[in-house]
């Protein structure tokens, strides 16, 4: 009973991907995966998947870091709001983006009358979209690991004279390395299938806002087998990732 | 103010964290708190240490004011320059065991290169010479203790402080470790201070011992001043105990020229023995039934303890004996009375001893 159970559950997750593996057409497969839509498409997923991740350590690790450590009023209410992008569909938080950044929105005229940009339809507004979906994931790991790890080894460090800077460097940051590394792997892997937040912010333009989620989406309509190289594109990436990583860093998770 | 350390720690945190203690250590004292669990040990190590402010009072090391809540002044534990000892040592587990040792010169300043050559030399005193590049998960409990008193000793620091360094220990080791910990304490100059909830390490260890009980000193004297005028009954029951060094074999530990049987028939080799006061039985004439430690002696003082009271008896074993006021009275037991002490042999705890 049991087995059958876990069967079927396995099921979920191959059956898609037989169904992928088996409308592949092979033989055009380099000519489509060449195509200026797909390495346009490939490109912008990168860099807005890379830059979330990176823009998710500057200021999300700080963030979690204040709300392991530092006693302030509303914490509870901060760590709901950090949250929020978990639990709401992405298509919302997209909407929300666009009432305040669009060049009408709440931030996003006052920004435009200043500086002349616009930040929904760019590449920044991908990568805006992008962070807001996946940061969470990055704050709820590294906040969880500081949590957990016994502050007495950052006392220790201090009577042997390291200062507030040094302990963060030397002593908290490696004893949480390994949630940390968890955590930008999960960050980057949900920036990079990201799709509901920037196709609503920032819509699906090719070769400045069509990420790869978004060039399948659009090409299922209008052509089907470079929609079908391109997932199959994405299945490979996110495998290739899965097994790179499988033994250093999973078992932290 | 004198050299050394010098604390008045007042904490009034909660029930729990409540402490009213006086401390003054003289350079080169080794001075054991000795106190049972939850009594605030750890707490004084905290404040001493720099990690946690005292609430009133003032703490000073060699001159120096480290906290005066009064007068506004808190040097953080960073610019302390106080090497500790944690319980559970606190190793750092991501760094190398050479790693760890070098951790606080590299924290001054000091080069990658010398901060290990330093490390490394740290390493061979505390008898732990080609452990550099190990890591502290594979280090056993003795190993580790010995990797934390080298890294707290690295820096050269200014005090000591020793949060039951040896508790964690199995008793195997324990001995050994004293050992080792004896000859490090002999050769630090400034003030030490061992946090332990163990008599026997007190008394070994510690030139002075202090015993803190809900947050106060309770007593503080030397070895024999304990023993013999405990003024609580946890002082009684701790540090008026009997301690022995002997050499065992078959069941049997030679202490001098005198020799009892103890229960642990194979142990061998030097050892600590420790004897309850309350656990000797006093006799008027030769004990019968099978007490196979009976030997007779004379009273040679007595200290009154409430409705209790503790002899001291002479050749050929001084040990401290308890017994009740009552139990003297009708014994009609004074000083020089002739008398026969008894202890079962399931009452005398033997531990190896390598300072032996």
């Amino acid at each position: 009973m049991l087995i059958v159970l876990a069967a079927i559950g396995l099921a979920f997750f191959v059956v898609p991907l037989v169904g992928l593996v088996g409308e592949v057409p092979w033989s055009e497969l380099p000519v489509l995966l060449t195509s200026e839509v797909a390495l346009d498409a490939l490109r912008l997923s990168v860099i807005a998947s890379l830059s979330a991740t990176l823009i998710s350590l500057v200021v999300g690790v700080p963030l979690a870091y204040a709300l392991a450590r530092v006693e302030f009023p509303g914490r509870g209410l901060v760590r709901g709001l950090v949250l929020l992008p978990l639990v709401l569909p992405p298509v919302v938080g997209g909407a929300a983006l666009l009432f305040a950044l669009g060049r009408r929105g709440l931030f996003g005229e006052p920004l435009y009358e200043a500086t002349g940009l616009v930040l929904p339809f760019s590449i920044w507004g991908v990568i805006i979209a992008t962070t807001f979906v996946s940061m969470p994931f990055l704050v709820i790991t590294v906040e969880g690991a500081l949590r957990s790890m016994d502050t007495r080894f950052e006392g220790a460090a201090t009577t042997l004279g390291a200062g507030r800077w040094s302990v963060l460097k030397r002593v908290t940051l490696p004893l949480i390395g390994p949630s940390l590394v968890s955590g930008l792997i999960l960050t980057w892997a949900r920036a990079f299938g990201e799709f509901g937040a920037t196709v609503t912010f920032a819509g699906s333009l090719q070769g400045s806002t069509q990420t790869l989620p978004l060039a399948v989406f659009i090409g299922l309509e209008a052509n089907r087998d470079l929609a079908i190289a391109m997932s199959l594109l994405m299945v490979l990436v996110a495998l290739v990732v899965l097994i790179v990583l499988r033994d250093r860093w999973w078992r932290a998770l | 103010m004198t050299n050394g350390l010098t604390a008045r720690i007042v904490m009034r945190r909660s029930e729990r964290l409540s402490l009213d203690i006086d401390l003054t250590i003289q350079p080169g004292e080794t001075l054991a708190l000795l106190g049972p669990n939850g009594a605030g040990k750890t707490t004084i190590v905290n404040v001493l240490a720099g990690l946690l402010p005292i609430d009133s009072g003032h703490i000073s090391v060699d001159d120096v004011v480290v906290d005066e809540p009064s007068s506004g002044t808190f040097v953080d534990a960073e610019d302390r320059d106080i090497g500790v000892v944690f319980q559970d040592y606190l190793l750092f587990p991501h760094l190398t065991i050479v790693d760890n040792v070098a951790f606080g010169l590299r924290s001054k300043g000091v080069s990658r290169q010398e901060a290990h050559a330093v490390g490394t030399v740290w390493l061979g005193r505390v008898g732990l010479a080609g452990f550099e590049a190990l890591r502290p998960h594979e280090l056993s409990g003795g190993q580790a203790q010995r990797v934390a008193l080298a890294r707290a000793l690295a820096t050269g620091p200014r005090a000591l402080l020793l949060d039951e360094p040896l508790a964690a220990l199995d008793v195997t080791v324990r001995g050994e470790l004293r050992h080792l910990l004896r000859s490090h304490l002999a050769e630090f100059e400034g003030p030490k201070l061992l946090i332990t909830h163990d008599p026997t390490d007190a008394f070994l260890l510690g030139d002075r011992i202090a015993i803190v009980e809900g947050g106060a000193i309770t007593q503080a004297g030397d070895t024999d001043e304990l023993r013999l005028r405990p003024l609580t009954p946890y002082a009684a029951d701790l540090a008026g105990a009997n301690l022995y060094s002997g050499v065992a074999a078959h069941g049997r530990v030679e202490i001098g020229r005198h020799s009892l049987q103890v229960a642990d028939e194979g142990i061998e080799g030097p050892v600590l023995v420790t004897i309850a006061p309350a656990a000797v039985a006093v006799h008027k004439h030769p004990p019968g039934g099978s007490p196979r430690n009976a030997w007779q002696t004379v009273v040679e003082r007595f200290e009154p303890l409430g409705s209790r009271v503790r002899l001291l008896t002479g050749a050929p074993l001084p040990i401290t004996v308890e017994l009740t006021e009552d139990a003297r009275t009708e014994m009609g037991l004074d000083q020089g009375s002739s008398i026969w002490v008894a202890v079962k042999a399931t009452e005398i705890t033997v531990e190896p001893n390598a300072n032996g």
